[in-house]
C-alpha cells in the first residue's frame, strides 16, 4: 500500500517544520556563543549574572547590553532582511541571480547615503554623523527605491523580460557607483572618511535606538510577505498561471517589490553595504527545504541571520581585538560553502 | 637601457603614424599646417659662477635606501612630499622648487608655495607636467607615488629622492642631507640643535616617573570616531617591538602609558591606524584620549567651536563617555603635523604637560609652535595646533 | 449554455488579431480550436482565460462577464494549462498539484484540500511520483502534472494550450483521452488548441476552424473538416476519409497560388 498524500504531505511538513526549529536552536545557541565571546572575556557566572540584572561590574555590564548585545541584534535582523528580499526578489523575478545588489537597491542606497553625507557635511557641519544619521538612512531609502524603480520601468519597456531586468539593475548599478566614486573624488577629506566608513559595512557602533525602528520595520514587513506565500508559490509556476490561479501578479510585484526595496535599503542605510546574503542565504535554503515560500521565506531569514551572525562573531573574534571588516568574513566562508552546494547537488535551477 | 631602446623601437613606428595621422587630417581641413615642432626648452637659467667651478657632486643614500648621485648645485626640484616643502622652506632654499603637490598647497599652504604649479595628488602625479617643467630632481615619499615616478622619470634624465621629512628616527638625516643638496648645512645645524634642545627637555622632565605615575592613554583616530567609525587605534609600536606610528609615539616620549601596547603596527600597511573592537577599549578604560586628525584645526583656523562640537558629538554618541578619560575629560585633541609628525617635538611637550602640569608649570610649548614659524620659518604664527577637551564650555 | 463568446475582438496595436469572434459553449463538450499559425488560436484560448484581459462584455462564463469575477472566484470557474511547464525553481508533482487549492486556500492547507489532490493524483495515476521534483518528470507526465494542477482548482471550464505538442503518440492519446473522459464524467467544459487535425476530428465534439483572426467554421468535426474549408484555410488539398477511428486525412498537395 502506498502512502497517502495526506501522510505524504504531513510528512513533509513535519520534516520542514523540524529542520526550522533545528535552524531555530542553531540560531539561539549562536546567539549564545556569540554574546559569551569577545575581546573582554566575561565568565559565565558574570555572564548570567549581568543576563539577570545582577551585574558583577558596572562597566562590564554595559559592554554586554550596551555593545556586544544590540550588535548581535543587528546583525541577525541585517541577515534577516537582506536574505528575505533576496528570496522574494528571486521569486518576482523568477531569476536565481536576482538579490538586493544585483537589482541596484544597495548602489542606489549607497549613492543616497554618499549624497546626504557630502552634501551633508556642508549643511550639518562635522557633526553629520549625529544630527544626519537619519538624514543619511532616510536618503539612502529614497535611492533604493529609485534604483529599483528605474531598473524596474526599464524592464517594463522591454515587456517585463527578467533578463533586461537583470541587466538594467547592472547598469544602473554601475550608474550609482560611478556616482558613488566621483562624490569620493570631488569632496574633502572628512566626508570621505565617513563615505568610506559606510561603504565597507558593518554592525560596529549598532544602537538600540536604530533597532527600535529596524526590528518592527523588518518583522511587519516579513508578515506581509509571509501572507503572500502562496502567490509566490503560484507566480513560480509562470505569470499566466499564476493569473489563472487568481494571484493579481501586478499588484503582488509592487506590493512585494515595495516592501522589500523598503527593507534592504533601509538596513543597508544603517549597516552600510554588505554583499554575499542576499543571493546566498536563499539558495542555501532553496536546497535544503524546497521552493514552497511558506517554508522557504522563514528557513531564509534564519539562514541569513545565522551566516551574518557567524560572520561578525568571526570578524571580532579571528583577530581579536583587531576588527575585520564583516564582507570579508561573509565571502571567504559564503562562497566556498555556495559553490560545494551547487557542485553537489544535482539539480541546477538555472536551466 | 636595452628595454628603452626596445621601447624606442615600437615608439618610432607609432609616431611616424600618428604624424602622419595628423598631417592628414590637417590636409582634410584645407589649410596644410607645418609639421608640429618639438615644443622649445624653457630657457634654462644659467649661474654665471657655474661656468667657472668644476661642478661638485654628491653622492647619498635616500631614505627608500637606494644610491644617488646628483650634480650640485639643485636649481631646479619638483616636491610632492610636503613635509619636504616645508623642511626646504625652514632650510631657505624655497628658491628651487619649481612645483608642489596639492597636499602641500592645501595643508600647508603658509609655505607660500600657491604661485608656482600643482602636480597634483601624491599618489596619481601629472607625470606630464613634471617632465614639462624639466626638473634636476623631484622628492617623493618613501611609499608614494610608487615607482612608476622612476621608470617614467629616470629615462629623461631626473632623479627621485625618496625622503620622509616626518618620521621620528629619519627626521633629522633627512635635513642634514636636504642641507647638503641646497647648500644650507649650517642652518640644518643649527635648527636640529634648537630642535634637540626641546626634546631633551622633555626627555628630562618625564625620565623619572615611576610606572605606577604613569597615566593610561590611548591614541585614536578623530574622524573615524566622530563618524561612527569605530576604535581605530595609531599604534605606540611597530613589529618587533620598534616605535610605531607618531601619533601613537608620541604617547610614549611624552612618558604615558600606552593600554594598546600590545597591538603592534606592520608598516607595510597603508592605513596608520588598526581598527580594534568596542569591548577592549572600554575593558582597558585609558585615563587619557589623545585624538588625531588633520580635519579639524591648522594654520587658517581660528575658531574653537568644530573641536567643541566635535567632542561634544563623541561623547553622545560613542562609549568614550563611559571611559575613564571621558568622565575626567581628560580628552585632548591634536592636529596631525604636530605631534605625530614633523613638528612632533612641540605637540609631544604640549602632551607632556597635559599629562603632567605639575611638572611643566615652567614650560610653553606654544611658544616654541611661535618660535618655530616666525624664526625659523619666516611666517606669522596663527591657527589651532591643539585643543583640550577641558577649555569646553 | 456555459461559457459565451459575443464578438470578442483584439489588437495589438493597430494589428487585429481577432476580429469578432463570437461562440456558445456547452458543459461536457471537448472544443478543439484548429487554424494555420497566426490565425489567433494563442490569442483567443489566453482572452477566454483572462490572461489577456478580454475587453468588457466579451467573454461570459456561467452567465457572468469574466471582467466582473474576482481573480479568485475566477480562478474556482476556469484553469488554465499552459503549453510548457514553467523553467523556474521546481515545486514536487504534491507540490505543484497543490497549488492547484490556491483559490481555496487562505494560508493553511485543509483536510479537504488534501483529499481533492489524492483523488485526482489517483485519478491521473501520479500518487506514485509524489515527492519526485517536477523537473525530473518525463514530459508526458509533466503535462499531466500540469492537468493534474488545474482539475485541482475543481474547475468547470478547462483551457489547454497544445497539450499534446511535445508528447510522444503514446501520451497524446493518453491525455487525449483523459479530457474526454472528464468532460463526459465530470460535465467539465475543455476547450484546447490542436495542430492535429485527426486528433481534433477524434477527440473533439466541437471544432472551431480559424483563419485570420475569423472563425471561419465551427461545429461538428465532419461539418468544419470538409477539403473545401481546409483548401482555402490552410491552401492544402485534402482527401478526407472515414476511418475505424474517425476521419483520415490524407494532404495530398499545396495549393498553387
Amino acid at each position: 500500500m502506498e502512502p497517502r498524500i495526506a501522510q505524504i504531505y504531513q510528512g513533509s511538513v513535519r520534516n520542514k517544520l523540524l529542520l526550522l526549529g533545528g535552524m531555530l536552536l542553531l540560531l539561539v545557541i549562536s546567539t549564545l556563543y556569540a554574546i559569551s565571546r569577545g575581546a573582554v572575556e566575561i565568565p559565565l557566572i558574570d555572564l548570567l549574572g549581568i543576563l539577570f540584572g545582577q551585574p558583577a561590574d558596572e562597566m562590564t555590564a554595559y559592554i554586554v547590553y550596551e555593545v556586544r548585545l544590540p550588535r548581535i541584534v543587528m546583525a541577525i535582523v541585517t541577515g534577516i532582511s537582506l536574505a528575505c528580499a533576496g528570496a522574494i526578489m528571486q521569486a518576482l523575478l523568477r531569476n536565481p541571480l536576482a538579490d538586493p545588489f544585483t537589482l541596484g537597491v544597495s548602489s542606489g542606497a549607497a549613492f543616497g547615503a554618499a549624497l546626504a553625507i557630502v552634501a551633508g557635511a556642508s549643511v550639518f557641519g562635522i557633526n553629520l554623523v549625529l544630527s544626519g544619521q537619519w538624514l543619511i538612512a532616510l536618503n539612502a531609502f529614497v535611492f533604493g527605491c529609485l534604483a529599483v524603480l528605474i531598473v524596474y520601468g526599464i524592464a517594463r519597456l522591454k515587456n517585463s523580460s527578467t533578463t533586461v531586468l537583470l541587466l538594467a539593475g547592472v547598469a544602473i548599478g554601475q550608474l550609482f557607483s560611478a556616482g558613488v566614486s566621483s562624490l569620493k573624488y570631488f569632496s574633502d577629506n572628512e566626508a570621505l572618511k565617513d563615505l568610506v566608513v559606510w561603504l565597507m559595512g558593518g554592525f560596529w557602533g549598532a544602537k538600540w535606538q536604530v533597532l527600535q525602528m529596524l526590528l518592527p520595520l523588518v518583522l511587519v514587513s516579513l508578515a506581509v510577505l509571509i501572507k503572500y506565500a502562496w502567490d509566490l508559490n503560484a507566480l513560480g509556476a509562470g505569470e499566466e498561471v499564476a493569473r489563472t490561479l487568481g494571484v493579481k501578479v501586478k499588484r503582488i510585484r509592487w506590493v512585494c517589490l515595495l516592501v522589500v526595496t523598503l527593507m534592504a535599503s533601509t538596513t543597508i542605510a544603517f549597516t552600510g553595504i554588505i554583499g554575499f546574503i542576499g543571493l546566498v542565504a536563499p539558495h542555501i535554503s532553496r536546497m535544503m527545504i524546497g521552493t514552497d515560500y511558506r517554508f522557504l521565506l522563514p528557513c531564509s531569514c534564519l539562514a541569513g541571520a545565522l551566516l551574518l551572525l557567524l560572520s561578525d562573531t568571526a570578524a571580532r573574534m579571528l583577530l581579536s581585538p583587531v576588527e575585520i571588516p564583516v564582507g570579508i568574513i561573509t565571502a571567504l566562508f559564503g562562497a566556498p560553502f555556495f559553490i560545494y552546494l551547487l557542485v553537489k547537488k544535482r539539480r541546477d535551477y538555472w536551466a | 637601457m636595452k628595454a628603452i631602446q626596445s621601447n624606442r623601437y615600437i615608439a618610432r613606428p607609432f609616431l611616424i603614424f600618428m604624424l602622419a595621422m595628423m598631417l592628414l587630417t590637417a590636409g582634410c581641413a584645407a589649410a596644410p599646417t607645418p609639421t608640429a615642432q618639438p615644443e622649445s626648452a624653457p630657457q634654462k637659467q644659467e649661474p654665471a659662477s657655474s661656468a667657472l667651478k668644476e661642478p661638485e657632486v654628491l653622492t647619498f643614500q635616500d631614505s627608500a635606501g637606494k644610491e644617488i648621485t646628483l650634480t650640485l648645485p639643485i636649481e631646479r626640484a619638483v616636491v610632492i612630499n610636503r613635509n619636504t616643502s616645508e623642511a626646504i622652506k625652514l632650510l631657505g632654499a624655497e628658491e628651487a622648487i619649481v612645483a608642489t603637490g596639492d597636499t602641500t598647497l592645501k595643508n600647508n599652504s603658509y609655505l607660500g608655495y600657491e604661485s608656482k604649479p600643482d602636480v597634483g595628488e601624491t599618489k596619481q602625479v601629472n607625470l606630464e607636467l613634471i617632465l614639462s617643467l624639466k626638473p634636476q630632481l623631484v622628492f617623493a615619499y618613501t611609499n608614494r607615488p610608487d615607482q612608476t615616478l622612476e621608470e617614467k622619470l629616470e629615462p629623461a634624465g631626473i632623479k627621485v629622492v625618496r625622503i620622509n621629512n616626518y618620521l621620528p628616527e629619519q627626521m633629522d638625516e633627512e635635513l642634514r642631507l636636504l642641507g647638503k643638496i641646497f647648500g644650507k648645512t649650517e642652518k640644518a645645524e643649527a635648527f636640529l640643535q634648537w630642535k634637540q634642545s626641546i626634546e631633551q627637555l622633555l626627555a628630562d622632565r618625564v625620565a623619572d616617573l615611576k610606572e605606577e605615575e604613569k597615566k593610561s592613554v590611548i591614541a585614536l583616530s578623530a574622524g573615524f570616531l566622530n563618524s561612527n567609525g569605530g576604535y581605530r587605534i595609531f599604534p605606540s609600536k611597530s613589529l618587533g617591538g620598534k616605535p610605531g606610528v607618531g601619533e601613537g609615539y608620541a604617547t610614549i616620549l611624552a612618558g604615558g602609558k600606552d593600554v594598546a601596547e600590545d597591538l603592534e603596527w606592520n608598516p607595510a600597511e597603508t592605513s596608520t591606524t588598526i581598527m580594534v573592537d568596542e569591548e577592549y577599549v572600554l575593558k582597558r578604560n585609558p585615563e587619557v584620549i589623545t585624538l588625531h586628525g588633520t580635519w579639524l584645526g591648522g594654520y587658517e583656523t581660528e575658531e574653537t567651536q568644530p573641536f567643541e562640537d566635535a567632542l561634544e558629538n563623541i561623547m553622545k554618541s560613542t562609549s568614550v563617555s563611559k571611559l575613564k578619560a571621558g568622565q575626567n575629560r581628560e580628552i585632548y585633541f591634536f592636529y596631525t603635523n604636530f605631534v605625530g609628525s614633523d613638528k612632533r617635538y612641540i605637540g609631544t611637550l604640549q602632551l607632556a604637560k597635559n599629562l603632567y602640569p605639575e611638572r611643566f608649570q615652567d614650560v610653553d610649548p606654544e611658544q616654541y609652535a611661535k618660535e618655530y614659524y616666525e624664526n625659523w620659518l619666516g611666517v606669522p604664527y596663527k591657527g589651532i595646533w591643539t585643543y583640550s577637551y577641558k577649555d569646553a564650555k | 449554455m456555459f461559457m459565451q463568446i459575443k464578438g470578442l475582438s483584439v489588437q495589438f496595436g493597430a494589428k487585429p488579431i481577432l476580429k469578432d469572434i463570437r461562440m456558445e459553449l456547452p458543459k461536457g463538450e471537448v472544443v478543439s480550436i484548429v487554424g494555420p499559425n497566426g490565425a489567433g488560436k494563442t490569442t483567443l484560448l489566453k482572452s477566454m482565460a483572462s490572461i489577456l484581459s478580454p475587453p468588457r462584455k466579451a467573454v461570459w462564463t456561467d452567465g457572468k462577464d469574466v471582467r466582473l469575477y474576482a481573480a479568485n472566484e475566477l480562478a474556482k470557474k476556469q484553469a488554465y494549462v499552459p503549453q510548457h511547464s514553467s523553467t523556474g525553481f521546481p515545486l514536487t508533482v504534491m507540490e505543484t498539484v497543490l497549488l492547484g487549492r490556491k483559490p481555496y486556500i487562505k494560508w493553511g492547507v485543509t483536510d479537504q484540500d488534501l483529499q481533492i489532490v489524492e483523488r485526482i493524483m489517483d485519478r491521473l495515476q501520479l500518487t506514485r511520483l509524489s515527492e519526485q521534483f517536477i523537473d525530473e518528470c518525463s514530459g508526458g507526465e509533466r503535462q499531466k502534472v500540469l492537468i493534474a494542477r488545474a482539475l485541482a482548482q475543481e474547475p468547470e471550464v478547462l483551457l489547454l494550450d497544445e497539450p499534446t505538442s511535445a508528447l510522444d503518440i503514446r501520451y497524446q492519446l493518453e491525455v487525449l483521452e483523459l479530457l474526454r473522459q472528464l468532460a463526459r464524467e465530470q460535465q467539465v467544459l475543455v476547450v484546447l488548441i490542436l495542430h492535429d487535425l485527426e486528433l481534433a476530428a477524434r477527440y473533439s465534439d466541437r471544432v472551431i476552424l480559424l483563419k485570420e483572426g475569423e472563425v471561419f467554421a465551427a461545429g461538428r468535426p465532419e461539418e468544419v473538416f470538409t477539403p473545401a474549408h481546409i483548401e482555402q484555410v490552410y491552401g492544402v488539398h485534402v482527401e478526407i476519409e472515414q476511418g475505424s477511428c474517425g476521419m483520415k486525412m490524407t494532404a495530398i498537395r499545396p495549393v498553387l497560388v
